[in-house]
């Protein structure tokens, strides 16, 4: 008698897909008192929520860089792993180095996923900023705009209060978003649900990505 | 030479939730000496991509018979010529130029489609795996992911090995649709050799292939197929084998590990149905 099912085995050496994320936060001056408190809890809010969808845990890696000074404060990590630090302000608003950091972060970890064979999802960069580049950053928007034209990177930009919006808008073909008051919980939340569906995504699924209704003004 | 044929095409859990249709397609053609496979599988991005897998089945089968036919039925020359010559020289076939053609025809298949229903071209892009199978010979052309794995018995043992790998995009959640501008490049090729003999043939679509085909290396994982090729090869002939291969895509152990549309045909030969 023939058995109802093959006695079969799934091929369990494929490792998961990865999606990199990196965050570069504003925490210059201009964003002492409420601004970083609020951007801090926003980060909290993040971390937690990625860590509830057990696959975007596994599969979305996030790298922080802050500027004032700036500095690699969190190097890629498992979202599973993620705990953001309370970050205080200072200095001033050099964005265009950065940028640059960021984008050389990606590039560097997307060659690593590749020589040991893990697929990737594209890598996305977040910038949040309240001001305006005190240094040279029309290098890196033209890098940008060129990175994200051959789908090498997603750049999304967000402005907080009296950011320089015109400027923010010349780093990428996607228009930056205005946040509304200083709601960066709600935003936060949005980049977690919008990497799950990145990280939920099958082959050639454009991920439609969730409203962004609840935190960015509409001009 | 007796080939058996088991196919199925399932909608994936993920698509049951959304309310997607199975984008997956399947079709099987027996004729004369060969046995013709057709698989697609219709892009989750594009709307129509479930039509597009259709057409892209049909109208490469389509082609490949009327191709076939004219050179062997309908040309008494030839068939002459053929018979005279069997013993000495070998009649050569361009398979390759054959399964190129069938990919071109099926694509423009889509875009009268596309023009019909006044859509866009790449509403309806899929993948191909298109598969030739005549004796022990076989041919095929590939466009995208999903993968064919072939049974073969080499030196009075089977090895499993895959024939064409998935082929990725830059990123996880890419690959190239016939429907792409630059399809051509993404042709790929593969066909029989002489010292292994084939024995069975998967052709599958990327739901299974996760399952069982390592990304990187692209190496087959045997500890599916062989058992998979087993059961069905102790089937009896008075089977609805079409009915089994759902059954297997439907049990817990695939369903649990990919929430994708599946597909799966296993074309093998029938030498062992006595075993049962």
């Amino acid at each position: 008698m023939q058995s109802n099912l093959p006695d079969f085995q799934i091929d369990t050496s494929n490792p998961d897909p990865r999606c990199a994320c990196v965050l570069v936060l504003d925490t210059s001056g201009s964003m002492s008192g409420t601004p970083i408190a609020q951007l801090n809890q926003g980060m909290v809010a993040l971390s937690q929520d990625l860590k509830r969808d057990k696959l975007a845990s596994a599969r979305v890696e996030i790298a922080v860089v802050t500027f004032g000074p700036v500095r690699l404060a969190q190097d890629f990590v498992s979202a599973n792993d993620f705990e953001p630090e309370q970050y205080v302000t200072e200095g001033v608003t050099p964005m265009g180095e950065a940028l640059t950091l960021a984008l050389d972060l990606v590039a560097q970890r997307k060659h690593l996923y590749r020589s040991v064979g893990i697929p990737v999802y594209r890598p996305w960069i977040f910038l949040v900023t309240d001001g305006a580049p005190t240094d040279e950053w029309q290098a890196v928007a033209a890098r940008i705009k060129q990175e994200e034209a051959n789908k090498k990177v997603s750049f999304f930009s967000v402005g907080v209060d009296n950011a320089d919006m015109d400027m923010l808008g010349q780093l990428s073909s996607r228009p930056p978003q205005k946040l509304i008051g200083y709601s960066f919980i709600e935003m936060f939340q949005w980049l977690s649900a919008s990497l799950s569906s990145v990280s939920h995504s099958r082959i050639d699924e454009q991920v439609r990505l969730p409203g962004t209704l609840g935190w960015s003004q509409i001009d | 030479m007796n080939w058996r044929i088991a196919r199925a095409s399932l909608q994936g859990t993920s698509h049951v939730a959304g309310d997607v249709p199975c984008q997956d397609y399947n079709k099987v053609m027996q004729f004369n000496d060969y046995m013709i496979i057709a698989v697609a599988d219709g892009l989750g991005s594009a709307s129509k991509s479930d039509v597009g897998a259709n057409i892209a089945c049909s109208a490469g089968i389509d082609y490949i018979c009327d191709e076939l036919s004219n050179v062997q039925l309908q040309n008494p020359l030839f068939r002459r010529i053929k018979k005279l010559f069997r013993r000495s020289v070998p009649v050569p076939f361009d398979y390759k130029k054959l399964l190129t053609k069938a990919v071109k025809y099926a694509r423009d298949q889509i875009f009268l489609q596309a023009l019909l229903e006044n859509s866009q071209d790449k509403d309806y892009a899929c993948t191909m795996l298109l598969t030739i199978i005549k004796n022990s010979e076989f041919y095929l052309v590939h466009v995208g992911d999903g993968a064919v794995v072939g049974a073969f018995e080499s030196e009075n043992q089977e090895i499993i090995e895959t024939i064409s790998g998935p082929d990725n995009g830059e990123y996880a959640n890419s690959t190239t649709p016939i429907t792409s501008p630059y399809y051509a490049e993404h042709l790929r090729y593969a066909c029989s050799s002489g010292d292994k003999k084939l024995q069975g043939i998967f052709v599958f679509t990327d739901g299974i292939q996760n399952l069982c085909i390592n990304h990187q290396t692209k190496q087959a994982f045997s500890g599916f197929f062989t058992p998979i090729l087993q059961w069905f090869r102790e089937f009896t002939i008075d089977v609805d084998l079409d009915d089994k291969c759902m059954q297997l895509l439907n049990s817990p152990r695939i369903r649990e590990n990919s929430d994708d549309d599946l597909t799966l045909v296993v074309c093998y030969q029938n030498n062992q149905a006595h075993n049962s």
